[in-house]
């Protein structure tokens, strides 16, 4: 069940994704693709874990590799965002004459 | 074919040893009851009131073992823990019926334990069967249950495909985690980093290299302090867990292979919270039948 909850939430992300990549001027580098799919595989690994902890009624034990997987894909993810959130504000900029 | 049967009967792992002039020495030459195990060159096994003859041709040994509930062997040293050790060995008792059974109607024989751990040395031959390693607790770790399984053996003229001694990383594991030695009530582990030749007393089994520990406080801990099985030494072993969390795949992948990381590993999960957990607490639980996850070591 668990795997079919993350296979919507990336399947809904993945596609909105997409959506915004048609709409938008922003380009994403090849360093930014790569730094994100590892935060989303990170992102699912401690969720997974999570959930299997919980089921093994080891909660203390999904906590911390919540901990130890997750944040470093949300920092991860923080620093791809702000990479794409800036290149996008300075591609979108008016040119000075 | 034996592998198939057992597992339908309630078995988890299942290996084979033959016996030849090294794992002969194996088998008891006297049995828990005090009769003679001797092998004879006879065509039928037998048994009289002092003495039970095992056929030459009868040289293959089946080990399997019997899965515990982690999660109710975690609430000991209780009545509640020690439960599922002895469930397990009534389990253990009606599949070596069936498999008995089933060998002779294949036209093979089947010569069980007469009584509970009788026959051989059950660590030992399960070593020698690639079911597990020995572990600091002196009792084989397996990889897909850690310690939480035990292990019976049988004795048949059914010629069958052996098993070696597997490497996993196990023993190498308990030389630095010793978190069985740190917690038993008793002291009797060892808490020795390496493995000895030399035994504790006449309960351990000499000519091998283990950590061998001291029966007699274990014993006397559990009769007269937790009055009930102890098994202390199984629940905080690190290896003793379901198996639901991609991370213990891989903690025992990288331990099979990367022996440096053991010390990590081991701070990891006392840190996690891995370990003893309120006996109370194991009556409001919703678990499976036995408390066992027959899944795990299936091999789909």
């Amino acid at each position: 069940m668990e795997w079919f909850v993350f296979g919507v939430i990336v399947g809904a992300g993945g596609y909105g994704l997409a959506v915004w990549l048609r709409r938008t001027v922003v380009r994403i580098t090849w360093y930014e693709w790569t730094l994100g799919v590892i935060a989303l595989v990170l992102a699912l690994l401690a969720l997974q874990n999570l959930f299997a902890s919980r089921a093994e009624m080891e909660d203390k034990a999904g906590w911390m590799g919540l901990l130890f997987l997750g944040l470093p894909a949300v920092v991860l993810a923080a620093i791809v965002g702000g990479l794409v959130w800036r290149r996008g504000t300075v591609a979108q900029a008016p040119k000075e004459s | 074919m034996l592998r198939s049967a057992l597992r339908h009967f309630g078995a988890a792992t299942v290996g084979f040893v033959e016996l030849d002039g090294h794992t002969e020495k194996l088998i008891y030459s006297v049995d828990p009851d005090g009769k003679q195990l001797v092998f004879s060159d006879v065509d039928q096994p037998s048994e009289d009131k002092t003495t039970r003859t095992i056929p030459m041709k009868a040289k293959w040994v089946v080990v399997y073992t019997v899965q515990m509930s982690e999660e109710t062997l975690k609430r000991a040293p209780t009545f509640t823990g020690s439960q599922t050790t002895g469930l397990t060995y009534t389990r253990a008792a009606n599949i070596q019926a069936r498999l008995q059974e089933f060998l002779r109607g294949l036209g093979y024989m089947g010569l069980g334990e007469a009584s509970t751990n009788a026959l051989g040395i059950a660590p030992a031959l399960g070593v020698m069967a690639g079911l597990g390693e020995l572990g600091r607790i002196n009792r084989l770790v397996t990889p897909e249950y850690g310690p939480m399984a035990r292990v019976f053996k049988l004795v048949t003229d059914l010629p069958v495909a052996t098993d070696g001694p597997i490497d996993a990383g196990i023993a190498d594991f308990c030389r630095s985690c010793k978190r069985c030695a740190a917690a038993c009530p008793s002291g009797a582990l060892s808490m020795d980093t390496d493995p000895s030749w030399e035994v504790k007393g006449g309960w351990n089994n000499p000519g091998h290299e283990a950590f061998f520990e001291d029966s007699r406080l274990c014993r006397k801990f559990q009769r007269e302090e937790a009055g009930t099985n102890c098994g202390v030494c199984f629940a905080v072993c690190p290896f003793a867990k379901k198996d639901e969390s991609f991370m213990h795949g891989v903690v025992k992948a990288t331990v099979a292979s990367t022996p440096v990381l053991d010390g990590f590993f081991t701070r990891m999960d006392r840190a996690a919270g891995y370990g003893l957990k309120d006996p109370e607490e194991w009556w409001h639980l919703d678990l499976p039948e036995y408390g066992i996850d027959t899944t795990i070591g299936s091999r789909g």
